[in-house]
């Protein structure tokens, strides 16, 4: 679901370090470097990487494109082949028969197999479209966070690991403790407090 | 700052008792919840509410619905769950937002909202994100002064004998005014 869904989700975090120099040249290069690959015609079963939140397939970030007033715009995308089991099998079933029948055996080894197994997979995933899961997400820069229009485990784990890499920033996802910690103002007496709680029982 | 993976699981209990303490909140001292913003104008339980008990029996409730009958929820209180989700209508002098809070990860789910301002088609997007964000980031720090408020009351040594009283106290008095019971 996109950010300008009717209905929209979100988790936010809060980004851990500073950029040296010039933010959005730094962060263009990463962006950059970092950009979906396409894997149409490829044996690849899944590829992950940014792209434009207005155009996510035709990514670009030249110039300022993913400036927006004070934040940093742009989505990241996932695309995965799906390849069904069943025509696995299938397609598997047909190469070992006719790979029999070329070498008038009876049987395959188990190396064989696998290597078989290995490029029937590899040849249907080239054939296959990847589909594509863009999500969108909007980073304040100026205020350490950043909002991410998705709350799928895969998505986030993605995200987490693709902007470590992309920016060599730490993301730091907001949930009740890292709320507590970061967003309540506690004071050092109180993060003992928290420390030490215990769940509280609702039954007298 | 603990290990965020431990810290995920170890404090789970807190975004539990967080709506749990949020739903006695909006039906017992709504007009001090919704000070605590100058432009919020009322704050109301929307149609969908999960409760847990993720102890001993394992029961999940969820609700939904306009007007939900909330008496199974309460029942389900009694006998140790908490709140996982809770749907709220937040309202502020331009805006309604519909949304759901998830106790577990704080994640905002399904929120709806109008726009500010009606914006033609050819309307830059830009004006339209920012305008948007503007709304998601008041919503945002409405929740976190929410939040803030139990926290400081959660941490305070008057929790078990005021605060978790009074939630007891409330539960038990809904409980004895179901019908049956």
């Amino acid at each position: 679901m996109g950010f300008f869904s009717s209905s929209i989700s979100c988790v936010r975090y809060r980004v851990e370090g500073r950029i040296a120099g010039n933010p959005t040249d730094f962060v263009r290069e990463g962006l950059t470097r970092n950009m979906i690959r396409e894997i149409e015609d490829d044996p690849a079963d899944s590829a992950s990487g940014w792209t434009s939140f207005t155009d996510p397939y035709q990514p670009a970030f030249e110039g300022d494109s993913f400036v927006w007033g004070t934040f940093f715009v742009f989505a990241l995308r996932i695309d995965r082949k799906p390849l069904p089991a069943n025509l696995l099998r299938k397609e598997f079933s047909r190469s070992s028969k006719r790979r029999l029948s070329e070498t008038r055996r009876s049987f395959l080894s188990r190396d064989e197999k696998e290597a078989l197994r290995e490029k029937v997979s590899r040849t249907l995933l080239a054939r296959i479209p990847p589909v594509p899961h863009v999500h969108d997400l909007v980073w304040d820069y100026e205020n350490h966070r950043l909002f991410f229009f998705s709350v799928q485990k895969a998505a986030n784990e993605e995200l987490e690991k693709l902007f470590r890499r992309s920016f060599s920033l730490s993301l730091i996802r907001i949930f009740p403790y890292t709320a507590a910690e970061l967003l309540c103002g506690l004071k050092e007496k109180e993060r003992d407090l928290l420390a030490a709680l215990t769940p509280s029982r609702l039954k007298a | 700052m603990l290990d965020i993976a431990v810290a995920y699981q170890r404090f789970r209990f807190l975004g539990d008792e967080f709506l749990t303490w949020l739903w006695h909140g909006v039906e017992t001292r709504n007009e001090s919840l919704c000070a605590l913003d100058p432009e919020v104008k009322g704050l109301a339980l929307a149609e969908r509410m999960v409760i847990e008990n993720r102890e001993g029996s394992k029961e999940k409730i969820t609700i939904r619905g306009e007007d939900p009958g909330l008496e199974e929820a309460r029942i389900a209180l009694g006998r140790g769950a908490w709140v996982s989700e809770l749907g709220l209508s937040l309202r502020t002098e331009k805006q309604e937002y519909r949304f759901a809070l998830k106790a577990e990860n704080l994640n905002l789910c399904g929120l709806k909202m109008e726009p500010a301002s009606s914006f033609s088609l050819e309307e830059e997007a830009e004006t339209r994100l920012l305008d948007r964000m503007d709304q998601l980031i008041k919503l945002f720090e409405f929740i976190d002064k929410l939040f803030s408020l139990f926290l400081s009351e959660r941490l305070s040594p008057k929790w078990k004998g005021t605060h978790l009283a009074y939630l007891r106290r409330w539960l038990s008095q809904e409980e004895s005014k179901t019908p049956g019971l």
